[in-house]
């Protein structure tokens, strides 16, 4: 692996994690009934292009170098599955992700000021922040789970 | 307001969109090869090109269904908001369900 | 200078330091502050304040987390780390403080919100309690079994008898809060009689 592919896998963990950081931010902000709404949405901002840019930076990595030289070893070691099925599952899951958080952000950004008095319009903001949390966890683990699985013999 | 409430039911529209053209190009590319050759050779690679048509529905759908005159209203929004929360997760199980078939038990 | 290793050690240390030290001082202050039958604003907002650390300590205990992983990942993967009984039932039990800590910042804090400045010894409170003590027994249990975890080098476990182990203590650690706490609120009605 050269040195700009372990910063771009670097920068690709490092900006997912943030993304999560700051949407489980939103999240806990959400639950309040008084709401912080600069906090949160700049957060939903911020997790979105986050989340865009470690879309970015693991798919050019993924593209170029994984494919012919991190998944034959996967393939040929104790946990090939690690690629056949939680890898294939990852990489198509994430698709959902970014999507989910501009929606998040454009209704922070755009009606955050009456959430407080649009309860309906406030769960359902709280559910899609969580569903991000928890999916984002997910993929963080399936990242682990992929990258554990590369034991060059 | 009524504009707002509009484009956040037009994004969270195109969001479902997006989310469930990504699942049936997903499991159409991995039964149709010629598809996934497609957009390897379109894109440079198949995820790439998955990756670039999702965004190019969101985006693309969320704009037309904005410019479509109706009006905008508090409950739309929160009903499409629920429609994604919802569909999302089917999209979600619907790409781990087919991938476990594919990765132990289709050969 | 400083490396890479010897850096997220530092922060590790650091975040384990905010999270379980402020876990401890967290639960041993809502104890303190219902002692008296009631929660008072201050004793609510001290209680706030923790928490920040608690997830200020979290947070840095994950990124530096991930931040041995990638050290391991680029430089010795042949090592085989990341799928060691040990470090997963870890993982395991961070992603339990987690969804924990969550949990309490939904349903705990609001409890005691709704209950600042007015007694403690109602009906109410009493059904409502359990998730209170519940989710600070899971927290401290949980906070010094990932320490434990972390510092015991000898530890060769398999992940089942890790995780079983962690549970046993969890499930008598919350059978003990929910007792003391049942124990102090009857003292609480006793004491307004």
């Amino acid at each position: 692996m050269t040195p700009a592919l372990a910063q771009l896998l670097i920068g690709h963990v490092v900006l997912g994690l943030l993304g999560i950081t700051l949407f489980v931010i939103v999240t806990v902000g959400l639950m309040r009934d008084l709401l912080r709404i600069s906090l949160i949405k700049w957060s939903a901002f911020f997790g979105f292009v986050s989340f865009v840019a470690s879309w970015i930076t693991g798919g050019y990595y993924y593209a170029t170098y994984y494919g012919k030289a991190v998944k034959p070893v996967i393939k040929a070691g104790a946990y090939p599955w690690a690629h056949n099925f939680v890898m294939e599952a990852k990489e198509h899951v994430f698709l959902v992700l970014p999507f989910l958080a501009a929606t998040v952000w454009l209704v922070l950004w755009l009606l955050g000021g009456s959430l407080e008095t649009a309860p309906g319009l406030k769960r359902a903001a709280l559910l899609l922040s969580w569903t991000i949390v928890v999916l984002g966890v997910a993929i963080t683990l399936s990242g682990m789970v992929i990258s554990g699985a590369v034991i060059p013999k | 307001m009524e504009h707002r409430q509009k484009a956040v039911q037009s994004f969270a529209i195109g969001a479902v969109l997006a989310a469930v053209f990504a699942v049936a190009v997903t499991i159409a590319a991995e039964l149709m090869p010629p598809l996934k050759t497609w957009l390897a050779d379109t894109f440079t690679h198949h995820w790439i090109g998955k990756s670039v048509l999702a965004a190019a529905i969101y985006v693309g759908t969320s704009i037309i269904i904005f410019a479509v005159p109706s009006a905008g209203s508090q409950e739309q929004a929160r009903k499409s908001l629920a429609a994604l929360f919802w569909i999302s997760w089917v999209v979600v199980a619907a790409i781990i369900g087919f991938f476990l078939y594919e990765a132990f038990w289709a050969y | 200078m400083m490396g890479w290793y010897t850096f997220l050690i530092v922060m590790h240390i650091i975040g384990t330091a905010l999270g379980a030290g402020g876990a401890t001082v967290s639960d041993l202050s809502f104890f303190r502050s219902v002692r008296d039958g009631k929660v008072d604003r201050s004793e609510l907002d001290l209680l706030k304040t923790i928490s920040m650390a608690v997830w200020a300590g979290f947070g840095i205990l994950v990124f530096s987390g991930f931040g041995f992983f990638l050290l391991y990942r680029i430089q010795s993967p042949e090592l085989g780390l990341i799928y060691n009984p040990k470090l997963l039932a870890k993982l395991t039990i961070v992603l339990v403080v987690f969804f924990n800590g969550l949990l309490m910042h939904a349903k705990v804090f609001p409890l005691l919100e709704s209950f600042v400045d007015r007694p403690l010894f109602n009906p109410d409170f009493s059904k409502r309690a359990p998730i209170a003590f519940t989710t600070g027994a899971i927290s401290i249990i949980s906070w010094y079994s990932a320490l434990i975890l972390g510092a015991w080098r000898g530890l060769d476990w398999s992940y089942g008898a890790i995780m079983g182990s962690y549970l046993a203590v969890v499930a008598v650690g919350i059978i003990f809060a929910n007792i003391v706490g049942r124990q102090l609120i009857k003292k609480f009605g006793t004491n307004q009689l």
